[in-house]
Parts: C-alpha cells; sequence; structure tokens
C-alpha cells in the first residue's frame, strides 16, 4: 500500500522569515497573489504601565501552511467537475483541463490552500513539489527553511516521531478536514478556538 | 553617589523613570550580573546609533569593567563580538593618499559647507579644516543619497544644487531610489554574472570562503564593476597599473592561489568550485580578548593613555575642554564618564512634546537585507513595509492593525500601513529601516523610509549617526 503523505512543522524553531514562502513561489512561479505556502503571525498580551515604566507580557509565534493534504479534503468534496482529487499518496491535486475556476474549493478550504489563478482561469495548489520527490528532493519549502522547521514524510512516521498536533491558534479544528499535519509547538502556542491573541497579518494569508 | 555636578543620585528609581524600565526590574538585573558569575556583556551596533550615543556604548563597555568580566572565558568586553579573521586574500584596496578624513555621516554636510567643517566642530581628520567641500562623488552598490543617510528630504536638496556637488555617478545593478539621483548611472552586474570569491564575518571560531563562479553572461549591457574600472584605468593611461594584467576571473584564481600557498590546507580551485563552500576553523582555537591585558596589564597595556581600561577618559576629558558645538542642544556634549545625558528628540523630551510625543526607531527588517531587494515584488510581498505601533498609541489615534497612516515630522512624511502590535513598547513607533524612497506629488514619501524622519544632526565625539533618535506624530491617513 502506498503511504500517505503529510508535512511536518516544529514552531518553535520558526521566525516567520518566509524563506518557505518565496522560495515555493520561486519553484511554481507563483505571481504577486498566488501564494501556496503561507505564514500566519499569531500574537497578543499586555504591557502593565506603573508610572512612566511598563512591564511586558506578550506573546508572538509563526505558523507555516501549505496544503495539508487532508485525509477528508473538503476541496474534493465541494468540487462540481471532480477537478480535485486525492492521490493513492494522500497528495491532493488539481486537474486544470477539469476546472472551470468557480472557486468553491477556495471558499470551502479552511486553510486556504487552493489559490485561484487568474492568468488561466484555475485553481492552483501545492502538490508537495511531487517532482522534486520523484527525483528525491525535498519539496521547495522544506529544503528553503534556514532554521529547519519543515519536513515532510509518510504521516505514520510524522505522527509516531512528533506526536498527533495538528492545530493550534490560529488554524482551525482538524476534525473539519482532518489534515495530514504535525505541529511541535511553540511554547507560547494556544489551543485552537480558545487563543486570547489575534492573528497579527491578516492581509498576508 | 549624588556628588557629581548635577547633585542626582543615579538610583535604579531614577533611571526607571528615563528607560521606562522598572526599578526592581534594573535591580534584579543588576543582582544576576553581579551574582552569576562570567556574565557575557555585548552590544550590537544599535546603542551608539542615537543621540550622544558614544555614552551609551561607553556605558555598556563600563559595565563589563565594573562587574569584572573583562579578559575571562564566558565573560566579555562590552563590545561586539569578534571572530576568525578569514585567510582568504582580498583584492588589493591601494593606497589613498588623501590622508583628510570626515566622519561617515559628514557628507552632505562636506557638500553643503565643506569649507567650513573644522576638526574641533566637525571632526575633521588629518587636517585643522577642510579646503574645499565635496564636488565628484562615486556612490558603489549603496543607497546613501535617498533612502539610507539621515533627513532624505534635506539630502536631496543638497544634492539637487549642481553648484555644490557637480556630478554624481552611481554604479548599481538595480534602479535605486539613490540612482535617480545620479548624473551617470554604470549598470553593475549581479553576483550570478562574475567572479568572486566571498569570504565569512561574525562566525566566532569558524570561517569560511564562498565560491561565487559566474553562472551566466552579463545581462543587457551591464558590466562587472571590475570592468568598469578597468575601462576607466584605459582612458586614464593606466589600465596595466590597475589590472597587473589579470582579467576578474584571473585575479579570483590569483587571490586563491595565493590563499592555499599560504594555507596548503585551502581546496584547490576546482575542488571548491565544485564544493562551492570551504568552511574552516582557528587553530588557536577560541579567543577570549584581553586575555593577556588581565593577567598581566604591565606587560599588555591597552592603547589609552593610561595603558588601563579608562571609565574616567582623559583624552574626552581634553576633547570637552576644546571641542566646540555650534548652537549646541541637548544631547551636544562631551563628557569624561559615559553618564546619562538627556538629548534632543530623546525618550525625556518625547513626553513634553505635544506635537511629536512618538519615539520612532528603524529596526533591521527581514524582508531586505538594508535596502538591498527593496524593489523585489516577492520579499514586498512577504513582508510588507508597515510602521509597528503599540495598541495604545494606536486606539488613542482611531488606528486599527493595516490601517494606511502617516508618519510625520517637521522634516518629512511618510504613508505606509500600521502594523498595530503588542510587539512594541508604547510610546515607541519603528518603520524598519531600508525602505526605498518613493515621493508622491506631495512629497510623501509612500515608500516609507525612516529617513525621511530622522535627524542629520551628528554624535558629539565621533560625529556619527544618531539616526535612532528621532520623534515623530502618526494620524490616519486621509482618503
Amino acid at each position: 500500500m502506498t503511504e500517505q503523505l503529510g508535512f511536518y512543522f516544529d514552531q518553535t524553531l520558526c521566525n516567520g522569515c518566509k524563506a518557505c514562502s518565496v522560495a515555493c513561489k520561486d519553484k511554481n512561479d507563483l505571481k504577486v497573489g498566488v501564494t501556496w505556502r503561507r505564514v500566519a503571525e499569531y500574537s497578543g498580551g499586555t504591557w502593565q504601565q506603573d508610572g512612566d515604566t511598563y512591564v511586558p507580557n506578550v506573546f508572538t509565534y509563526y505558523t507555516s501552511m501549505a496544503c495539508n493534504h487532508c485525509e477528508d479534503p473538503i476541496c474534493v468534496r465541494v468540487c462540481p467537475t471532480t477537478a480535485t482529487t486525492r492521490g493513492a499518496d494522500g497528495i491532493v491535486t488539481v486537474d486544470a483541463g477539469k476546472c472551470v475556476g468557480c472557486r468553491y474549493c477556495e471558499w470551502a478550504c479552511p486553510y486556504s490552500a487552493p489559490q485561484f489563478n487568474s492568468e488561466t482561469g484555475h485553481m492552483s495548489k501545492c502538490d508537495m513539489c511531487a517532482d522534486y520527490r520523484a527525483e528525491g528532493q525535498d519539496p521547495a519549502c522544506v529544503a528553503a527553511c534556514p532554521a529547519r522547521a519543515l519536513d515532510w514524510g509518510p504521516i505514520k512516521e510524522l505522527r509516531a516521531k512528533h506526536g498527533d498536533l495538528a492545530a493550534v491558534e490560529p488554524l482551525p479544528d482538524p476534525s473539519i478536514t482532518r489534515p495530514h499535519l504535525v505541529i511541535t509547538p511553540h511554547r507560547d502556542a494556544q489551543p485552537t478556538g480558545t487563543g486570547t491573541g489575534a492573528l497579527a497579518n491578516p492581509k498576508e494569508l | 553617589m549624588g556628588e557629581g555636578p548635577d547633585g542626582i543620585e543615579k538610583t535604579p528609581k531614577w533611571a526607571a523613570s528615563i528607560t521606562g524600565v522598572p526599578a526592581d526590574v534594573i535591580t534584579r538585573v543588576a543582582r544576576e550580573i553581579a551574582l552569576s558569575g562570567p556574565a557575557n556583556i555585548a552590544q550590537g551596533w544599535g546603542p551608539q546609533r542615537h543621540a550622544n550615543g558614544e555614552n551609551q556604548a561607553r556605558a555598556i563597555y563600563t559595565l563589563a569593567a565594573l562587574t569584572g568580566n573583562v579578559g575571562i572565558p564566558g565573560g566579555g568586553t562590552g563590545g561586539r563580538e569578534g571572530y576568525y579573521w578569514p585567510v582568504s586574500d582580498w583584492f588589493p584596496e591601494g593606497d589613498n593618499p588623501v590622508k583628510t578624513q570626515i566622519s561617515v555621516f559628514g557628507w552632505t554636510d562636506a557638500i553643503a559647507r565643506g569649507p567650513e567643517m573644522t576638526a574641533l566642530r566637525d571632526g575633521v581628520r588629518g587636517k585643522d579644516k577642510l579646503d574645499v567641500g565635496i564636488k565628484f562623488m562615486l556612490a558603489y552598490a549603496g543607497n546613501m543619497l535617498s533612502s539610507q543617510h539621515a533627513d532624505i528630504n534635506r539630502t536631496r536638496e543638497i544634492l539637487k544644487d549642481t553648484k555644490l556637488c557637480e556630478f554624481i555617478v552611481v554604479v548599481d545593478n538595480q534602479m535605486t531610489a539613490s540612482a535617480k539621483m545620479a548624473d551617470l548611472i554604470l549598470p553593475d552586474t549581479t553576483t550570478a554574472e562574475r567572479w568572486d570569491m566571498a569570504p565569512s564575518e561574525y562566525t566566532g571560531e569558524t570561517a569560511y570562503v564562498i565560491m561565487c563562479e559566474k553562472a551566466i553572461e552579463p545581462l543587457f549591457n551591464s558590466k562587472p564593476s571590475y570592468e568598469i574600472c578597468t575601462g576607466i584605468a584605459k582612458k586614464l593611461g593606466i589600465e596595466q597599473k590597475f589590472t597587473e594584467g589579470r582579467t576578474g576571473e584571473e585575479w579570483v584564481r590569483w587571490l586563491h592561489e595565493k590563499t592555499r600557498q599560504a594555507n596548503p590546507h585551502f581546496p584547490q580551485f576546482e575542488q571548491l568550485r565544485e564544493q562551492g563552500v570551504y568552511r574552516y576553523h582557528d587553530p588557536s582555537g577560541h579567543q577570549v580578548p584581553l586575555k593577556d591585558f588581565r593577567e598581566d596589564p604591565v606587560a599588555n597595556p591597552l592603547e589609552t593613555p593610561s595603558g588601563k581600561i579608562e571609565i574616567f577618559s582623559s583624552e574626552l576629558w581634553a576633547m570637552s575642554k576644546t571641542w566646540q558645538f555650534d548652537n549646541p542642544g541637548p544631547g551636544d556634549r562631551i563628557t569624561a564618564l559615559p553618564e546619562h545625558v538627556d538629548t534632543w528628540e530623546g525618550a525625556v523630551e518625547a513626553r513634553t512634546n505635544p506635537k511629536y510625543p512618538l519615539q520612532v526607531i528603524g529596526h533591521h527588517f527581514k524582508g531586505r537585507t538594508h535596502s538591498t531587494y527593496g524593489n523585489a515584488a516577492w520579499p514586498k510581498e512577504a513582508h510588507p513595509q508597515k510602521v509597528w505601533i503599540s495598541e495604545i498609541d494606536a486606539q488613542a489615534r482611531g488606528i486599527a492593525n493595516d490601517d494606511m497612516v502617516e508618519v510625520f515630522n517637521d522634516r518629512g512624511r511618510i504613508r505606509i500601513p500600521a502594523k498595530v502590535t503588542a510587539r512594541i513598547l508604547p510610546g515607541v513607533m519603528s518603520v524598519p529601516q531600508g525602505a526605498w524612497f518613493s515621493p508622491d506629488e506631495k512629497g510623501v514619501d509612500t515608500g516609507g523610509a525612516v529617513n525621511t524622519l530622522t535627524k542629520i544632526h551628528p554624535t558629539p565625539i565621533s560625529k556619527g549617526n544618531g539616526q535612532h533618535t528621532t520623534l515623530a506624530q502618526v494620524e490616519k491617513a486621509r482618503s
């Protein structure tokens, strides 16, 4: 049986440099506005003022996120033309020959993974660099990370090694799509749905 | 305490009000440094880039000395970390026959009022005064004319006056904001279009060299700067003297061979091309700076008049008596001890300045290296230029995250989105340094260069840049 693949993200190492995101755009020649891997900044806390002095109680962490090649991909379910499918290795792809660019998948996906390419009129998305993997190379984002915060592999192995956590704020409830994602959380990471901070860079996602 | 000329006891409570750090935190950190054995006390290159920044920098050295951390493993001098200097050879720089020097920060003054600049007032070195101002300027691989020097609007006014600096040549591989100010642009190549060998910096006891192999022919009509200089040397009749008969690639091969002969561990040229990076280590291992001085200060004196660490500097004491300041403002003071000095547009002035109550700094930004790549579409999309504002200051002005705002003072005005965040101290804004100046028809900088706001006022001793001392106001952009 073909192994199902997934991503691993070590949030303790990520400093939000976005080398992953830019490497993905470079490899896939994505124009400004189409970004398959994005990085969320989640931030919160307060400053305690006493006279002229302040004491910070502040936190921030980053989450690098592409397609999670979910077990129950909502993008596949909502696609009216069967253009979006999930392969034997769990990788979700779009068949441009069938895609009519209706953007239902974009609206449905809680991770905003499928992105509309206005030049082709079709949806586009991460395939975990299928061509690179076929040549024995890492996906572009994994290879580019200067902090080595990203990895990929059979999801079973990733879970055995790093655990089952697939969501912290600001990520959605993993029960929606069962993402093939494993996260080692930042020390300040807050549980999905109960966070005290806010998404700091909504326009960059 | 309290016996100095100002009669003020320098207690943690006194420092708390100036720094914004609570007195109990200052006391706790002092105890930790004093009681925890060796403390590595180091400073980056931010402290001195403030008004009267020399005293801040010297205060950090003094802290290292007072706490006994100089010259011991795990300690530090209070300075920036040192590193193993790479052994690879450099392209010879030649000898500059002109020995007169000015501070790097003084170049616009040297254009505007060169012959007025003196040793005692402007820090001219090697001469009592400048005889002439700068009339010709070659700006290579920088963005100093219009993004990276203080008070951009003033700088541009000075550069536009062709009676002052008569001829400006810019050599760059991008059409920078500075290149647009040039009389003549010589298009340089990128590193992928020429041969080079790049050594390491700030790498501890390690060093490396990167083989920068020419990957493609120069695009369009650009030329490597070495070939540009060779062409100029030819016109001046000194081509052979300049090139020593070598092309750019031959220089790299020759410097490599020279390096390898002196350091037999270096790989052969072809092997270095193959492996790309060669890493090596300091044969003497990790270094402890001023260890010799600590162990035997008599045999290993420092380069100070007394040979000792001079917390009270006799040289600065003399300078404080002789150096002159035109219309001195707060902060224009040389002190023999590294005292705290309230300065122009400093933290204390901010509290009583109703017009411009917010301090502005310009942090190094992950979307650029200084101003390099400030025009590249993907990094700009990944890291848009925004002004960091605390939630408290933003709320008081009706500013929400990602609102378009204008930051301004009497020197200029920028328009960029606000990053409203808990990550910056209330009362302080940060405009990431290095953005390219891009004025609209009203002169508002829509690129968001922090230097549209900064002051040209030099620091008192080095006449260096105090650009992290700036006051401004912010408001929501109309329309």
